[in-house]
């Protein structure tokens, strides 16, 4: 503290600890030897450990040896620079593993300490979490092309004996025959759907307008399922075009504003489409050294029942859904067709407001930005 | 009128359904699981429909479509098929099939057809008259799902 005001400077330096303790960002502080100086309540939340036992240790004993943390800390000592990275894996001999979304800053009149700032890594869980829908739907896929052969096939035999029997059958016995009928239809419907899961083409991609997208999709919607909806589009209209498949992604937004409009059945149905450029999103992929950067979010918001919250986590996953009619199957082709771009959903919903966020790549040329860095760093 | 109908489908409880339904109006109907015998019987100048699988243990049954409308342009081919795609569908007219119907089918529908095919005395002569081939535009994916096929029809 460099305050030229001699009282209120000891007023100012009670108040940052107590600051530090509220903060939720987890703050620790290291001395060259990687010694831990100073830890913060979020800290000991964070690595589980408290604050007596953290303030003894070596950051080196703490965290496995080939940690990224430690040589961006030495990298950091070396520059004199802060470096923000995301979706790192923290773990070590007392701590379990996760994805940590780190911040390390050097101190201007110090250069023998600096500051770590943690934070569990939202964006990476998301990451995590969408890869693993993908693979749900993934092995659907392998399964619904296997079904929809093996399914059909016997379904039409069956249909057509019904149909045979029903030339010669009395009227009661018409409703019997009928209602193999209907419900071999209803069988194959199902089929039909999980069939979607099984298009494994390579994705066709290129420069699309999304507000194109979603004014068709709007068109659509509103001439169908959701007459009754009022509508409302509030879009950033220097958006680049998204990289990607304009087919799919009407696909995707068709089933996000039919989702909705299913939601809004029992209030005022309102939908809101909203497109936003957001610069500094970059996201490790895991397994790889790629950060992809997705600035084209577009958010489905409506004014519905909204989804509880014991099945937000597992909302994308096939079969599952919170309508008596579906099949539970729209919302997990929606996170397949998302994940085939690359992209990420995010769900936020409370009763009154549902919000599906997707997260888009923008096409290359459309852009002057690299969007795949793979350069270490 | 009566007609003589080859069918070949890997699946024997299509093959009886069909041989019923058919022969019930008077129609002699032949059927085999395999394509070779398929392309054997249209070969030797048999039959005056062939009703096939798209996916037979053989061969490709849209393969076999391109090879019969070679040797017979006239015959007249239903192709059936448990892959709803239009992909298919539009393979199927692409070469030369009359009719596409995926499967489970209706009964009835296909005696349409099938009455529909026989009573055309010459099939159409320019074999490149692909009638489906305008649904493939914009319709790859959002088509596919019955759901999304009613949408469709609303614009």
């Amino acid at each position: 503290m460099t305050s030229a005001l001699g009282r209120s400077d000891q007023d100012t330096q009670i108040g940052t600890k107590a600051l530090l303790e509220t903060l939720p960002v987890a703050v620790i502080v290291v001395n060259k030897a990687l010694q831990i100086r100073m830890v913060n309540a979020a800290a000991e939340q964070l690595l589980g450990l408290s604050a007596g036992f953290l303030m003894r240790q070596n950051l080196n004993d703490m965290v496995h040896e080939d940690a990224a943390l430690i040589s961006l800390i030495h990298q950091v000592f070396r520059q004199g620079q802060s470096i923000a990275e995301y979706g790192l894996s923290l773990a070590g001999p007392k701590i379990s593993p996760q994805r940590i979304d780190v911040q390390i800053t050097p101190i201007l009149e110090d250069d023998s300490h600096l500051v770590i700032s943690l934070q569990e890594c939202s964006m990476a869980r998301q990451m995590d979490r969408q890869l693993a829908q993908g693979r749900a739907a993934r092995s659907v896929a392998g399964l619904a092309a296997v079904l929809a052969h093996e399914i059909k096939n016997p379904l039409s035999g069956i249909r057509g004996a019904a149909q045979l029997l029903e030339q010669s059958a009395s009227d009661q016995d018409r409703e019997l025959t009928q209602l193999i009928c209907m419900e071999s239809d209803r069988i194959r419907n199902l089929v039909d759907r999980m069939e979607l899961f099984s298009d494994e083409r390579p994705l066709q991609r290129g420069p699309v307008n999304i507000h194109d997208v979603l004014g068709h999709v709007r068109k659509l919607a509103m001439t169908g399922f959701a007459k009754d909806i009022v509508f409302q589009e509030h879009y950033d209209p220097s958006l680049p075009s998204v990289f990607g498949n304009r087919d799919q992604l009407i696909q995707v937004f068709l089933n996000l504003v039919k989702n909705s409009s299913e939601a809004t059945r029992l209030s005022q149905g309102e939908i809101v489409l909203e497109t936003s450029y957001k610069h500094s999103v970059l996201i490790s992929v895991a397994g790889s050294r790629d950060r992809l950067q997705l600035p084209i979010v577009v958010a489905v918001r409506d004014n519905g029942s909204g989804i509880p919250e014991e099945l937000t986590q597992s909302i994308f996953e096939p079969f599952v859904t919170t309508k008596t009619r579906g099949t539970g199957l729209g919302l997990s082709l929606v996170a397949k067709i998302v994940e085939d771009h690359g992209g990420i959903i995010e769900l936020v919903s409370e009763p009154g407001q549902t919000v599906f966020s997707v997260f888009l790549p923008a096409h290359p040329r459309s852009h002057g930005e690299v969007l795949v860095d793979d350069l270490e760093r | 009128m009566a007609a003589k109908i080859l069918v070949a489908d890997d699946d024997r409880s299509i093959r009886t359904v069909i041989g019923r339904a058919l022969g019930r109006l008077g129609h002699h109907v032949r059927s085999t699981s395999r394509a070779r015998d398929l392309w054997n019987w249209v070969s030797n100048g048999e039959g005056d429909l062939v009703i096939t699988d798209a996916v037979m243990p053989d061969e490709n049954g849209l393969d076999l479509v391109l090879r019969i409308k070679k040797v017979r342009p006239n015959l007249p081919i239903i192709v059936m098929s448990a892959k709803t795609t239009f992909l298919t569908a539009i393979e199927a007219n692409q070469r030369g099939a009359y009719e596409y119907l995926p499967k489970p089918f209706d009964l009835n529908e296909l005696i349409n057809v099938v009455e529909r095919a026989i009573s055309i005395p010459q099939l159409k002569t320019n074999e490149n008259d692909a009638p489906l081939v305008e649904a493939e535009e914009n319709l790859t994916l959002i088509g596919r799902s019955p759901a999304m096929q009613e949408v469709y029809r609303v614009v």
